[in-house]
Formats: C-alpha cells, structure tokens, sequence
C-alpha cells in the first residue's frame, strides 16, 4: 500500500477508534481512514510499505529506515501525521488481543507521536525504534538493547534510556548498555528492567552523573563499562552480547 | 528526584556570554552562527571548546577549536537536522585528553545547556517561561519540567493553531498563569529543594528572584525545614496577582449571571 499522513480528521477517528476499545463496544477496525482523501493525504514522494509483522522493534525499524532515508521525504521524523498512519496500518501486530480476546491501545502517544515531548516521543511505536535505528545507523547493531524487544512492549531498558538524550545519542553509553544487557541471541538479560542493582535504571543515573564530570561523547565503549561500579560486574562477566 | 552532585568545580557559562543564531541558507539547511566569551573564565587556553546541538535522538557537534583560539568550523550547517525546529544547543569546554596523566577521560571545565537559539535578527531578552507547541490533543496547555532546563509552557498546536498567543489571552492570565508560578515555585522549592538567590545563571535562581522581588512579596524564601515555605509561596503568588491586575482583568471578562 502507498504510505500517507493521517490529516486532523483521520487523527481524530483514528483518536476515537482507540479510545472505543477500552470500552465494551469498540468499533471496528477503521481500514478506511488509510486511503479516504478526507482522512489521509499522499506524501511528496511514493513510498510503498506491506502489511506484515516484525519479530522485534530491530527488523520494524531497519524496514523503515531502509524505506524512508533517501526517499527524498523531508524530515519525515517531524511528520506525525505519518506516523501516525503507520500505526494504525499495522495496528494488529502493534496491539495483539490479550487472553481475554481485548485489545489494549495503552497512552496515545504509543499511536500518535508528542514529536515536540521530550519524555514522549520515543513512546511511539514505531517512530521510537525508527529515531533509535537512525541515530545509529553507523552500526545498528550498537543499539540493539533498545531494538531487541517485541514492537508492541518496548519495556524498561528504554524507557531509562531513550528518555535522555544525552544517553541515547552517545555511542558509548548505547553500545555499553548493549554489552550489558544483551544475550549473544540478543534476547534482553535477565535483570536489565525493574529497579535493581546493576539495572538499566541504575545505569541511566549513574552515567547522568558521569555526564556531570566527563565528555561522554569522547568515551569509548571500553572505557564506560571500565568506569562503572560493582553492581554491574554481574552483566560485564558474559560478554556475548551478540555484537 | 535524584540530585546529581558537582564535586569537579565544572563551571557554568553565562547565558550572557554565548550567542548562538540560526540563518537558513539557500538550501534551507539551518546553519549555525555562534558567539563565545569565554575570557573571564580562566580555563587553560588548550582546553578545547564545542558546541552541541541536539534534538530527540539526532545530535551534533561543532568542533570550534580552544579557549586560546575560538576558531568557528567552515562548516556550520546542522545536516543532523533537516530543520531548527525544536532544536537547543549546549556549549561544552573539555579538557585536552590525558590532560592530568594517565588514562582518565577527559573533563568538562565548563558547560552551558538547554540554550535556545534565536532567529537572525532576534534580540529580545529570552523569556522566563518559554513557550512550544505540544503535541498533545486532549489537553489545551501543558507546564513540563525537563531534566535539564527551565520549565517550558507547552500550547496544543492541534487545539489553538496561533498557540503563541494563547498565553497573552485575558482568559489564560486569569486562570492559568497564578497557578503556573504556585506550580514552579513549588516544583523548586520543594521539589528540587533550591534556594539559592546568588547563582544568577541558573533558570531556579531567576524564578525564585523573580517571586522575591515582587512587589509585597515575602523576600528570600525560607529553606525547606526553616519556614513555611508553603506560606511563602502563597505569598508570592498573591503579590503576583496583584501586581498583574488579575482580579481586575478577570472581572473584564468574566459577567455573573444576574
């Protein structure tokens, strides 16, 4: 199908779809909003993307990544109306029913992107994993500790990452925390998320306080994992992180 | 909140001191204009300095050379970026690599963050509250705290389109603003636990001299623990109103029903 923006009217439907299904009569799937030229508009230039699913937020991001840089499309980032279009395009495999057969969108931000928030933005869930991807393009596999997860759980690594900027554009903090909490199947390790000694919570307030002395930017990889305290010996001991 | 500590005496840049500007050439790729007074500092003249501009995940430095010998890179477009939109700058002065021995990283001797660049042709002094436009569709404004700068006013560009003129409204002042400071003046006082009236370049300090000097207001705030810093603020907040009128402009606008 030709990707387009969703315009104020499709966001709108699109908003009142989502909010339905946390009621007991959800509407339908609204498939039309995608290509009615009173809800959705083409873009610049023709891009063409495929219904599928993707195993993990890694394969959702490189396949837009792959589509989009270089498409001429500018600043397709700051576009939230194709964001949002995206995600209601592969809405099923973004919001699986639960056991229960329900449906459970989570905050709007998850489907229609905050571009301007910096404590919103990456919780899209597509533009989140696309932005990430982008920023470390050079080497993607670098991030692959806030790619790994499924597309619609993005989980806690990064939520305590992705929400600093300063952490997520440096090379050395993202290419650690790989080291650190990727298995060599680049499955997350057990202890990353939640609030532990050694977690990526922990990681994230430990490096803002690095930031307040060092040029993280000038760190290697090597070096911040040498700096950190004890409480991470238990992740810095496998280090097949898969990279 | 976990409060970082400065043990390294890293200093802060005055806002005063930089002067960072966006000019948009022919290929409308948004370039950088940058002025730096770092003399009064006295940071050694090989530290070098940079100049970082950031965006959600997008980022990027311009290396513009030392302390001794400001030198602006002959290339100064942001081609992380497709445009200024959004974007903000830090300044960073970083010691030489192996400066003081042996493998430690290299330090930051002094920084600068969260600076907003201005338009060409932009001087007014920048504003204690600014203002953005926010995503966001369910909420008409937003007052968001960042971990690294002052607080913004964020306006819904999806409900008011001239969201810039939102706060200027009679109906806004009345409402919104006397609740905005109460909230930053808590969020300071009590939140972050900040007093201090010295440091002048720090966004708290403005704020909480801004609330002191106003007009009946109850001076310096009292530290967390040595008065009542709720009184204070309430203080504070009254002087506010009265100073701005708020009861009169309210009564503008606002008929009781006969």
């Amino acid at each position: 199908m030709e990707l387009r923006r969703l315009n104020e009217e499709g966001t709108r439907r699109m908003e009142a779809f989502l909010d339905s299904l946390t009621t007991e009569t959800p509407e339908p799937y609204p498939e039309s909003l995608l290509t009615d030229p009173a809800t959705s508009a083409a873009l610049e230039v023709r891009i063409e993307v495929e219904r599928r699913s993707f195993p993990r937020r890694f394969e959702l991001a490189q396949y837009l990544y792959n589509r989009l840089s270089g498409s001429g499309l500018r600043e397709p980032e700051r576009d939230d109306g194709l964001w949002a279009w995206l995600a209601l395009f592969w809405f099923d495999p973004l919001c699986p029913p639960g056991t229960d057969r329900r449906r459970r969108p989570g905050e709007r931000a998850r489907w229609i992107p905050e571009i301007g928030s910096a404590r919103r933005y990456y919780r899209h869930l597509i533009l989140g994993p696309y932005l990430i991807y982008a920023a470390h393009s050079d080497d993607p596999l670098r991030a692959m500790c806030l790619l790994c997860q499924a597309v619609h759980v993005p989980g806690d690594v990064v939520e305590q990452i992705a929400a600093r900027p300063q952490l997520v554009t440096s090379r050395a903090v993202v290419g650690a925390a790989t080291r650190l909490y990727c298995n060599g199947d680049r499955s997350l390790r057990r202890g990353a998320g939640g609030k532990g000694p050694g977690s990526a919570r922990r990681l994230g307030d430990v490096i803002m306080q690095f930031e307040r002395t060092f040029d993280l930017h000038a760190l290697t990889e090597s070096e911040l994992l040498r700096m950190l305290p004890p409480e991470f010996d238990r992740f810095k001991t496998d280090r097949s992180s898969g990279r | 909140m976990i409060r970082r500590l400065n043990y390294t005496g890293r200093r802060r840049i005055r806002r005063d001191d930089i002067g960072i500007r966006i000019r948009s050439d022919g290929d409308g790729v948004p370039s950088v204009d940058a002025t730096l007074l770092l003399a009064g500092y006295r940071l050694p003249a090989d530290a070098r300095v940079f100049i970082e501009a950031y965006r959600q995940t997008a980022w990027q430095r311009l290396d513009y050379g030392t302390v001794g010998e400001i030198r602006p890179p002959t290339d100064r477009r942001l081609i992380a970026f497709g445009s200024a939109e959004g974007v903000l700058f830090r300044v960073k002065v970083v010691e030489v690599p192996g400066a003081a021995g042996g493998n430690r990283p290299a330090r930051i001797l002094a920084h600068a963050e969260s600076i907003r660049p201005r338009v060409a042709e932009e001087h007014e002094r920048p504003s204690l509250l600014p203002i953005d436009p926010g995503d966001f569709r369910d909420e008409v404004w937003r007052l968001e705290f960042d971990e690294s700068g002052p607080p913004v006013l964020k306006v819904s560009r999806h409900l008011v389109p001239d969201w810039r003129s939102l706060p200027g409204t009679r109906e806004f002042m009345t409402l919104a603003l006397p609740e905005i400071l109460r909230s930053i003046l808590k969020h300071i006082v009590l939140v972050e636990k900040h007093t201090d009236l010295d440091d002048v370049e720090n966004w708290r300090t403005q704020w909480l001299r801004f609330a002191a000097g106003l007009p009946g207001a109850a001076g310096a705030p009292p530290r967390p623990g040595d008065g009542d810093v709720e009184q204070w603020i309430d203080d504070a907040v009254a002087a506010f109103c009265r100073k701005a009128q708020i009861a009169g402009r309210f009564r503008q606008w606002w008929r009781l029903e006969e």
